[in-house]
């Protein structure tokens, strides 16, 4: 148990009235320290609802997270222990108190855990600011006076403070423009090879999972359908799913006629998911035996898992 | 859009002050009525006779250059009677309004944010004291109570504060869903710290505006309870009392012991109404 | 004849006199997909909305011309929207389902659609109404048909969408970042298909208002590049793919290329500094790296190259 993060048959289930949605059925992976692992899907793919049962924001059905060792529930409620997990959220707009400033925006972990003062907390707080690229005459600014680039980095700032051993980026550059998110990413990642962090880095864009990712978890329907690192993947995706998620992604030079045949239907809602494989509906493999068999992660060679009855036995990789 | 957004604020903010006057003349007109009125309330008496000497002899006298408002049955001066209520009246009023505010925007946040049977005690409580009129609440709580200043002044704010419980609460509904709350929860915020330390400060804004509209309201209970007997209790020189004392003379003819009084209350309300107004339209620009 | 011809539109933020759109002069040839790109605040929707005569409150053209195949559909003294344009231009929104009305079945409201905008009447509309749908690649047309747009995914909402907006004789559509709430699956099918439908008819145009350069690559003949409310550099998809001129175009390409394929940001000296509005000059100015006293003050002058023009004080400099 040298892992950073265990994650063990995380399940969740949200029950509304009669209707039970099933965001999260099954999902295990670890997550050693510096290492990044990009949970990657589409909307309903239950990727954002297992980002924060990993960072004890909302409490598993069943299932596990423990991270250093302690158990999600302990690190929730122990105010020595919640520095271990912090979290960057999607929208940077939304995620800071607009009616704070950005010193007791960055400072508030400490403040909270440590019981320091505002002023007490300077020292480190300018540090923080500094080491994601903001000078200390941004101390006084209001969230309202930062570009969407300079609020999420006010976020990683806060994140970092209390000097967490995993770090949940819950989308950090989605809302981003495509000029700034390079150099978010890259400030994530330099941090990363300073402090030996590990990512979970939640994301629906495959360009950013390719840059900042050592490995990726696929997710459809709430489960991991392929996992590996993520050059293999990238360069050799097996899963028919990944297959045409990778497929879906327009190209960038012009040069490159676009023609594909872009995978076919919608995905299903996670409160009626199909027997056997819940992919089956959408896939161009699909046959009988997917409707009775739910395909298990099973490893296929030494470094990837795969969920498919038809890619998991045969073939090489 | 966000940067367009703060782009606009940060150059318009040179042509601030034309904007305000030209878009805002209801807020610096209340702004202004208000000022004059708190003047005339903190050093009109210096200059006008005491408001509780009695003259029988004088009694109600028409205006004229002594008395310019004239006088009431007593032979006491309007206008020195008048101008000593402003100081009653006005604090009153806004102490009610500033109450009512505190405690509605706490029970507002504290209900939305927490949600489940909190908010339902919350909610169903100010539905019920909602069913009834602001000034009929008030009006059973100071006949339940008694006649005290003090308890004039519970029973207008308890009537008052329904609204701001709903308002704030409202706002404490949308900002829980922001992605703040849950960034506060990992850094170590308990619920109480999450509540007043994110949540009311975000809700509040509605709310302080309500304040001064509240607070031309209350005025307007205050002397309601006063005429009707229950409020504020004679010889002090309060505007509803006074119009209480002086409205059956104006059946004979003798209208100002009435009408002055009334006018002043009127100015009053008016100002903090244009105040509350001017606030609400800069808030939505 | 142009299916769009921009002259010089200037769209001013009423109170302060902001110009939030300032001299936007382009124009669209018939049957072509013309991609307008910007990051978030550089005008891209409000130019959008200024051709549907939908600017919010507080907002107004004051300069310039817009025609549509020739119509102009701003007029008068106020340069006020006038109704004439519904007719020219069709709407594929951001938000497809804020797009229909939510308390009638889709038939109800392509029915209505086909009666306003082409003239059918009740029946010859309602037999149309299963052909458009299974146009744009609705599987199930019956079920969808007679369903209600929330009961309808939002890639479903967008097919309908564009079915409506291609069956009306509008020659330009604007496609309002039509892409952009869909998963990447779901993009792909209506990619395809916008770019399937609009390669059957040589008449009608796209304008494709997007933050997405691959989007724009994959699927624009033109570009239009905005920043700031302000066009930065105009041309074919290609050419100014593989060779930009105006320094924001760069840089913007390189973020992506870096950013796709891995590399280090190579454009470090642009700060990430917030649009200034308030700039009287380039609106680029603040954050370019190849910035002179001159960029401050001066709006830059358009200097054309054959195909293209960019919109730059410096470009031989460069």
């Amino acid at each position: 148990m040298n892992n950073l993060l265990n994650v063990r048959d995380l399940r969740h289930t949200y029950v509304k009235g009669r209707i039970q949605t099933h965001a999260v059925r099954g999902v295990s992976f670890e997550v050693a320290r510096g290492e990044t692992i990009a949970l990657v899907g589409e909307s309903g793919c239950g990727k954002s609802s297992t980002a924060r049962l990993i960072a004890g924001l909302e409490t598993a059905t069943s299932g596990s997270v423990s991270v250093a060792g302690h158990d999600i529930a302990d690190i929730a409620t122990d105010k020595r222990l919640r520095r271990l997990v912090q979290m960057v959220f999607q929208h940077s707009d939304q995620a800071l108190d607009r009616s704070w400033n950005v010193e007791r925006i960055v400072a508030e972990p400490l403040l909270r855990m440590d019981g320091l003062r505002l002023s007490a907390a300077r020292t480190r707080t300018v540090a923080a600011l500094n080491s994601v690229g903001l000078g200390d005459d941004f101390l006084s600014r209001r969230p309202r006076e930062l570009s969407g680039g300079q609020s999420q980095r006010v976020a990683i700032a806060r994140a970092l403070i209390s000097q967490p051993e995993l770090v949940v980026l819950d989308e950090p550059t989605a809302s981003l423009d495509q000029s700034v998110r390079t150099r978010v990413l890259d400030l994530l990642k330099r941090i990363q090879e300073e402090r030996n962090v590990g990512y979970v880095f939640i994301s629906h864009d495959l360009a950013s999972v390719r840059r900042i990712a050592d490995r990726v978890a696929v997710m459809y329907l709430g489960r991991i359908v392929e996992i590996g690192r993520t050059a293999e993947i990238f360069a050799n995706p097996r899963h028919p799913y990944t297959q045409g998620l990778l497929r879906s992604e327009p190209p960038i030079d012009p040069a490159v006629k676009w023609e594909i045949t872009p995978m076919k239907g919608e995905t299903p809602s996670a409160s009626a998911i199909p027997d056997g494989c819940a992919f089956r509906g959408r896939c161009p493999i699909a046959d009988e035996a997917c409707a009775t068999v739910d395909p298990l992660l099973l490893p296929v060679g030494s470094t990837r898992q795969l969920a498919c009855i038809h890619r998991s036995v045969d073939g090489p990789i | 859009m966000s940067s367009i957004h703060l782009a606009t604020r940060a150059a318009s903010r040179k042509r601030f002050r034309l904007t305000v006057v030209r878009q805002n003349s209801a807020l610096i007109t209340g702004i202004v009525l208000l000022f004059a009125l708190v003047l005339l309330g903190a050093f009109g008496p210096l200059f006008l006779p005491s408001p509780n000497v009695t003259a029988p002899g004088q009694s109600l006298m028409a205006p004229d250059s002594e008395h310019l408002f004239g006088t009431d049955r007593y032979g006491r001066d309007v206008l020195a009677r008048s101008v000593a209520a402003i100081r009653l009246d006005l604090m009153l009023a806004v102490g009610v309004a500033i109450m009512a505010m505190a405690l509605g925007s706490i029970l507002g946040a504290v209900a939305g944010y927490i949600g489940g049977w909190v908010d339902d005690v919350v909610m169903r409580i100010t539905d019920a004291l909602l069913a009834f009129p602001g000034f009929v609440l008030a009006l059973m709580i100071v006949a339940f109570l008694g006649h005290e200043i003090i308890f004039v002044a519970i029973g207008v704010t308890i009537g008052s504060t329904p609204h701001f419980v709903r308002l704030a609460r409202a706002r404490a509904l949308s900002e829980r869903e922001l992605d703040y709350i849950p960034a506060s929860k990992l850094a170590g915020a308990n619920r109480g710290r999450v509540i007043f330390g994110h949540i009311l400060p975000n809700a509040i804004s509605a709310p302080l505006i309500q304040t001064t509209v509240t607070a031309g309201w209350a005025i307007l209970d205050i002397a309601g309870l006063s005429f009707l007997g229950i409020g504020i209790q004679p010889p002090t020189a309060e505007w509803g009392t006074m119009i209480a004392e002086g409205y059956s003379d104006i059946l004979t003819g003798k209208w100002w012991p009435a009408l002055f009084p009334g006018l002043l209350m009127l100015l009053a309300v008016l100002s903090f109404q244009l105040i509350g107004d001017g606030l609400s339209r800069r808030n939505s620009l | 004849m142009s299916v769009l011809d921009v002259d010089r539109l200037q769209v001013e933020v009423f109170e302060t006199g902001i110009a939030l759109l300032r001299d936007i002069t382009l124009s669209i040839k018939p049957g072509s997909i013309v991609g307008l790109v910007g990051e978030s605040g550089s005008g891209k929707s409000m130019f959008s909305l200024a051709l549907m005569g939908l600017l919010p409150s507080g907002v107004r053209v004051t300069s310039g011309k817009a025609r549509v195949a020739g119509k102009s559909i701003l007029k008068g003294l106020t340069n006020q929207y006038v109704n004439s344009s519904r007719e020219d231009i069709a709407l594929i929104s951001q938000n497809p389902r804020a797009a229909l009305n939510p308390t009638m079945r889709i038939n109800k409201q392509v029915i209505r659609v086909l009666r306003q905008r082409c003239n059918m009447t009740f029946k010859e509309a309602r037999s149309e109404v299963h052909e458009l749908l299974a146009r744009v690649g609705i599987p199930d047309v019956g079920r969808v048909a007679n369903s209600y747009p929330h009961q309808l995914s939002g890639g479903m909402c967008q097919r309908v969408v564009i079915g409506m907006a291609l069956s009306t004789r509008a020659p330009l559509l604007i496609a309002d970042e039509p892409t952009t709430g869909l998963d990447v699956t779901i993009q792909a099918q209506i990619l395809m298909l916008l770019r399937k439908l609009v390669g059957e008819s040589d008449e009608k145009s796209v304008m494709m208002v997007t933050h997405d350069l691959a989007v724009v690559s994959s699927m624009c003949d033109q570009l239009i590049v905005l920043y700031g409310g302000q066009v930065m550099e105009v041309g074919p998809t290609r050419e100014v793919f593989a060779n930009p001129r105006h320094p924001y175009t760069k840089f913007l390409l390189e973020s992506l290329e870096s950013y796709a394929d891995g590399s280090a940001d190579s454009t470090p000296s642009v700060s990430e500094n917030p649009i200034d509005f308030g700039l009287s000059g380039c609106r680029f100015s603040n954050r370019c790296p190849f910035s002179t006293p001159v960029c401050q003050t001066t709006p830059p002058p358009a200097i054309a190259d054959n195909t293209r023009i960019a919109y730059c004080h410096n470009l031989e400099s460069i």
